[in-house]
């Protein structure tokens, strides 16, 4: 069950990249908001970088003792 | 004839007959209170005015515009959820704590000048740290300390600037102050209750140690009275626009790290402020609309996850990502009510957090500020990260020893009401923009790109969490803030004071000691300066010693004074 949610999951992912062409962008927005499917790039892209963020902090700031020792 | 008074009275006296009431009949009386609340908020126009005398001054207890109107009606209204969330708390005292609290919010909001304001900020700072004390235990009581000595410098820094401020300018008007020391001092006060960097540390330190209740009127009031602040006095101020987009990936990178459930929360209330913050400094009508609009929403979905959160504490007793899961089957309808809180923080479409984020994106297209809107966009990347974490692991993770059953109805009603309003102001936004400070700045959230936009960021970050599960586990380390450096600087500082100043000090004191006392000696015997200048200290007194000296000085004196007469008597 898990693994068919998840497989669904990759396919619609998947699939509204090809929307994305089809759609027609405000005007008045960056010009990279003009790239079809940017916020699919941003998204996936995002979640790397906020990704490797968070290890970084938690490699300089992480201890096992009490916060307020 | 008066037809309404200040909203913070009503709080503010209400409190105080709260001891006279008992069991059904307080609770009554909380409802009435709030009740009463809203009635005359109905009563408030436009343009109303309350002044007070009060030496050379007229304070302005009640100032209404549309911006104090707005704040005022979102505040009483979640108030009014906060109140019937928290009706089954015994305490009196952290009932009265709750509505002077309210109360003094109200009076910020509504205070027309420096010095009002100044006044119902102080009394904010302290009712809430009860909020945090109530929970009776030595996190709590130290955490608490901690959050009323940041908020007490806040308040000296801030009066110092309103009264550099005053002085300078012969007004004490609530207005934009201008460029001077004293607009940067109240800057930072207002800033320290906005949670700017560097300044925030108070807040994921105190929030998550306040009582179940308590909590939820902490993350209602403080910051947005800050926010509020900022708006009245600072809007078009582009560095706090910059401070603003820090904050917002600031506050999801420290929440993705958290295990503490309500930690994790307190991050994001600094990562959504930082999205309002943004808004306010770039400062045209549709970023004010937009900041405004998501102070508003934000007020709906983040006291319902602090209520959510709130109730699986109450009925698990733990408060840890690493201890819960499994509570979709024990507890829907807080876990329903928690996902669309985390749907409506993300931004989905069809919940309100879609209608202010796009205006705030928006906004930062229209004025040409692309390093905000790339701040803002992977901020809101963080935001979907961090609470599809947080609802995976509290309900959807597999967790068979967890108990719990659902919270008790008082708990239950004003968590359905404030998600019922989240999907109400996201899909009829008419209802939030009928209640902005600019009603000629047009917004149209749903158009097909801004929808599709938002699931396909939804759609790849979320596949990034599948993918890369592991990285989000939640794990029991503690993760170190900048308060950690405060307190070594602060250590260090002790250590040379009591240290090497200490005995700099002693060296001193001693040296100045051994002057005296060696200026008394040779004030009775001046000639033993000569005679000991380079030998050893002189002597003990004995009074045969000085018998020489002093005879020989009368001498001298004498002679002097015949010569001199002598001379005097010749010339004339």
């Amino acid at each position: 069950m898990r693994k068919t949610l998840q497989k669904l999951f990759f396919i619609v992912a998947v699939f509204s990249i090809p929307l994305g062409f089809f759609v027609e962008h405000e005007p008045g927005s960056f010009w990279w908001n003009r790239i079809p499917s940017f916020d699919a790039f941003v998204g996936g892209i995002g979640a790397f970088l906020l990704l490797g963020a968070k290890t970084l902090v938690s490699l300089i700031a992480s201890k096992k003792e009490e916060l307020h020792d | 004839m008066i037809n309404s008074i200040p909203p913070a009275l009503i709080y503010l006296l209400g409190a105080l007959l709260i001891p006279f009431w008992k069991g059904k009949m307080k609770q009554g009386y909380l409802l009435l209170l709030c009740l009463l609340s809203l009635g005359n908020l109905s009563r408030l126009e436009i343009g109303t005015h309350w002044t007070f005398p009060f030496l050379n001054y007229h304070l302005i207890l009640l100032q209404v515009d549309r911006l104090s109107l707005a704040m005022g009606i979102i505040f009483i209204v979640v108030g009014l959820m906060a109140i019937l969330y928290a009706l089954h708390v015994k305490e009196d005292g952290q009932h009265m704590a709750a509505l002077i609290y309210m109360g003094s919010s109200l009076g910020v909001v509504f205070s027309g000048d420096y010095f009002s304001l100044f006044f119902f900020w102080e009394i904010m700072a302290i009712a809430s740290t009860f909020l945090i004390w109530y929970r009776r235990e030595k996190t709590s009581l130290e955490a608490g300390f901690r959050y009323l000595f940041m908020h007490i410098s806040g308040g000296c820094i801030l009066l110092t600037g309103i009264v550099l401020q005053v002085v300078s300018t012969k007004s004490i008007l609530l207005q934009s102050p201008l460029e001077s020391p004293a607009s940067w001092l109240i800057l930072i006060g207002f800033g320290l209750n906005a949670a700017f960097l560097l300044l925030h540390t108070w807040l994921p330190d105190a929030y998550p140690e306040g009582t179940v209740t308590g909590s939820v009127f902490l993350s209602i009031f403080t910051t947005k009275t800050g926010v509020y602040a900022l708006a009245r006095c600072f809007s078009g101020t582009e560095w706090i626009a910059y401070m603003g987009g820090a904050m917002a990936l600031f506050g999801v990178i420290y929440a993705l790290l958290q295990n503490d459930i309500r930690r994790l929360i307190s991050y994001h209330i600094i990562s959504q402020v930082g999205y309002m913050l943004a808004g306010i400094g770039v400062g045209t009508a549709l970023s004010m609309n937009g900041g405004i609009a998501h102070l508003i929403n934000n007020l709906l979905y983040k006291t319902l996850l602090f209520m959510g959160m709130g109730s699986v504490i109450q009925m698990t007793k733990k408060r840890g990502l690493t201890e819960l899961g499994g509570l979709a089957a024990k507890m829907p309808l807080t876990c329903a009510t928690c996902v669309i809180a985390s749907l409506s923080i993300s931004g989905a479409p069809g919940f309100n957090g879609f209608i202010s984020k796009g205006m705030l994106l928006s906004s930062m297209a229209e004025a040409h500020q692309p390093w905000l809107e790339g701040m803002l966009r992977l901020a809101s990347v963080g935001t979907f990260l961090s609470f599809t974490k947080l609802s995976f692991f509290t309900f959807f993770s597999k967790n068979d020893r967890i108990e719990a059953k659902e919270a008790p109805l008082n708990m239950s009603l004003p968590m359905a009401t404030l998600a019922f309003l989240c999907i109400l102001t996201g899909l009829f936004p008419g209802v939030l923009f009928s209640m902005l400070p600019f009603p000629s700045a047009p917004y149209h959230a749903y158009t097909p790109s801004h929808i599709l936009g938002v699931f396909q960021l939804f759609l790849w970050a979320g596949l990034v969490f599948m993918v890369k599960r592991n990285g989000f586990t939640p794990h029991t380390w503690i993760i170190l803030d900048v308060d950690y450096g405060y307190r070594q600087v602060l250590r260090w500082m002790a250590w040379v004071f009591t240290g090497p100043l200490n005995d700099l000090r002693s060296a001193i004191q001693e040296g100045c000691l051994r002057m005296v006392n060696r200026l008394i000696l040779y004030s009775r015997n001046p000639i033993g300066l000569f005679r000991n200048f380079r030998k050893e200290m002189p002597m003990e007194y004995d009074e045969n010693r000085y018998r020489g000296p002093m005879g020989l000085g009368v001498l001298l004196v004498i002679l002097f004074l015949f010569v001199y007469s002598l001379i005097y008597l010749i010339s004339s």
